[in-house]
């Protein structure tokens, strides 16, 4: 095995050219990328080491999304999870795919039926 | 091959393209305009950002290994030799925002403390929700042409759309979160945050997700 990383690593001249070959792409923008991404490696340790640490009394919880419209109390990301699947209902049904409307369809409606059972629902 | 290309045939032999495009930036509008209001700028940036750069690493890993194509958008950025539609970027940036919070909104129920536990069961939900939503949006875009599954793709596949696809969504996803959320919570000011994801995340978590990309054949 070590021979032919040996020969292959003759082959693509240095070890550059043979991790290049290993990833099998095109590579016009790899120099550009790998430099961003070792100055962002370096830059982040740096960060990380330097900086100092805040003191915070309570872990920072994420918003629960609860807004009221027209008096009715809801979540905003139940809302856009809703939109995004109505409207890939809408595109399915236009496209005549209705096979895949029923089946994704009803998967993805289960999170939202879940959704509702916790908000309305007092456990 | 240009890091930014245009093309001038938008949504040619695409079906609905325009639809689908609106129905993301929609959603981004809404999420982002939420986000800065609850959250401000800063935040705001730490959350949608550093998603948009990893994905356009790993979309276009994935272009240019000749496993799936994004035909007849408008713009386009290469970075890894694949060109990758913008639109697919800022859709990422949803998925992350709305399923760690949605993830929190299901964890929240049954598990309320705020440790590392928390952060890989919301990442784990955040994932399977993901899946949930991708299982009828990726077969409407193959029927659709709005991306096109390489035929040599082997394996299972749902509807013509491979199951790596869904594992490569879960694996994403609960990555991208479980990062963003330990970043949140760390004990770091809000510029530090800010700076360590937009330097770490975007580069580092996009590196590995390449690197397993061609290693164990998957996202």
């Amino acid at each position: 095995m070590l021979l032919t990383l040996l020969i292959d690593l003759i082959k693509y001249r240095n070890i550059i050219n043979y991790v290049l070959h290993l990833f099998l792409l095109p590579m016009e923008n790899m120099p550009l990328i790998l430099s961003i991404g070792f100055a962002s490696i370096f830059i982040t340790i740096l960060i990380c080491l330097k900086s100092k640490k805040t003191k915070i009394d309570k872990t920072p919880i994420l918003d629960s999304g609860r807004v009221s419209i027209l008096k009715f109390n809801t979540n905003v990301f139940f809302l856009v999870y809703l939109f995004l699947l109505i409207m890939m209902c809408i595109i399915g049904i236009l496209s005549e795919f209705y096979e895949i409307v029923l089946a994704g369809g009803s998967i993805a409606l289960i999170p939202l039926i879940i959704m509702i059972l916790f908000m309305y629902k007092k456990w | 091959m240009a890091l930014i290309e245009i093309n001038q045939n938008f949504g040619e032999s695409s079906e609905y393209l325009f639809l689908f495009v609106l129905t993301i930036l929609v959603a981004w509008i809404l999420l982002v305009i939420f986000s800065y209001r609850t959250y401000g700028y800063k935040k705001t940036i730490r959350f949608f950002l550093p998603m948009i750069l990893a994905s356009l690493f790993v979309e276009s890993a994935g272009v240019a290994y000749g496993r799936y194509y994004y035909p007849n958008y408008l713009l386009y950025i290469s970075l890894v030799g694949g060109s990758v539609p913008i639109i697919i970027a800022i859709g990422w940036s949803v998925n992350l925002f709305l399923f760690i919070h949605m993830g929190q909104f299901f964890v929240e129920k049954f598990y309320k403390t705020t440790n590392l536990l928390q952060v890989i069961l919301i990442s784990i939900v955040g994932g399977g929700l993901g899946i949930c939503l991708d299982l009828i949006t990726d077969p409407i875009a193959h029927h659709n042409n709005w991306w096109i599954w390489n035929q040599s793709t082997s394996g299972i596949s749902f509807y013509d759309v491979p199951l790596t696809n869904f594992r490569g969504w879960f694996i994403f996803i609960l990555y991208m979160s479980v990062l963003t959320l330990l970043i949140d919570r760390s004990r770091y000011s809000e510029n530090r945050k800010l700076l360590i994801s937009l330097f770490s995340i975007s580069i580092v978590g996009a590196a590995i997700l390449v690197t397993q990309f061609f290693f164990m054949g998957s996202v």
